[in-house]
């Protein structure tokens, strides 16, 4: 099991309601309880201030800042362990891009970040959730591999 | 002077698994040189071959990001907290 079905109720319901914006979010468990924690995205803030570094919005984009990180790593502190990254992708399709490559397994080393957790990404088409994916990095290949995708069953509200 | 830096999960391998470490730079580029020296598996992680902070790591005094402070240059004092942390991030 990646999600439980209330996580994925409760992630399709904040890309849905992030859209057009990438929503991002974690889930946390210490083997009997899980936590699911909807972060802010603060991409907009990032291209804003320094659109050089960040040139794009957060319709194709998502940053989590360093005060809702702590959070989480709050968490990790009190034997929490992340099982799971998620994020959306405003009118395109469910994949694990080259962004979300770079930045899970960042050059020049290409060692993931995380290297047992599973990504999740769900694309939203006109304001539907529509379809969910997941990808977990493969120690074999060197890259990240799709483990699972299934349709979102979104809410139908366009 | 001691400053008290938070290293995260994902760094701790580079830090025998310690999570918060005591410093006594003046500056969180001379903080980075003073940890480097002492876990040299840090230096790869957190800045290239330059120097430069990896575009995928964040340093924060005081919860303020140093980009918003003075970068490298961004002067440290007794009792400050530096958090070094990966950046959560990506897009499609």
């Amino acid at each position: 099991m990646i999600l439980t079905a209330e996580e994925i109720s409760a992630i399709r319901e904040h890309a849905e309601a992030d859209y057009p914006r990438e929503c991002c979010g974690v889930v946390l468990t210490n083997g009997v309880e899980r936590r699911l924690m909807r972060f802010r995205n603060s991409q907009d803030e990032m291209h804003r201030r320094d659109p050089a570094k960040f040139p794009r919005d957060a319709t194709r984009a998502y940053y989590v800042d360093g005060a809702d990180q702590r959070k989480m790593y709050d968490l990790m502190d009190k034997g929490f362990e992340l099982s799971v990254i998620y994020h959306s992708h405003p009118d395109t399709d469910a994949y694990f891009s080259p962004t979300d490559k770079d930045q899970a397994a960042p050059p020049p080393t290409r060692e993931p970040v995380w290297p047992g957790i599973t990504y999740v990404v769900l694309s939203v088409r006109k304001g539907c959730a529509a379809e969910c994916a997941a990808f977990r990095w493969a120690d074999a290949t060197g890259d990240f591999v799709e483990v699972h995708r299934a349709p979102a069953g979104g809410s139908g509200r366009v | 002077m001691a400053v008290t830096v938070y290293i995260p999960t994902p760094f701790r391998r580079a830090t025998n698994n310690r999570d918060r470490l005591q410093a006594s730079a003046k500056s969180v580029g001379a903080l980075l040189d003073e940890l480097e020296g002492t876990f040299a598996g840090l230096k790869g992680l957190v800045r290239n071959e330059g120097g430069e902070l990896h575009h995928h790591v964040n340093i924060y005094v005081n919860s303020e990001a140093i980009e918003s402070l003075d970068g490298l240059s961004t002067p440290l004092k007794d009792g400050d907290e530096v958090a070094i942390i990966p950046a959560l991030a990506g897009g499609g």
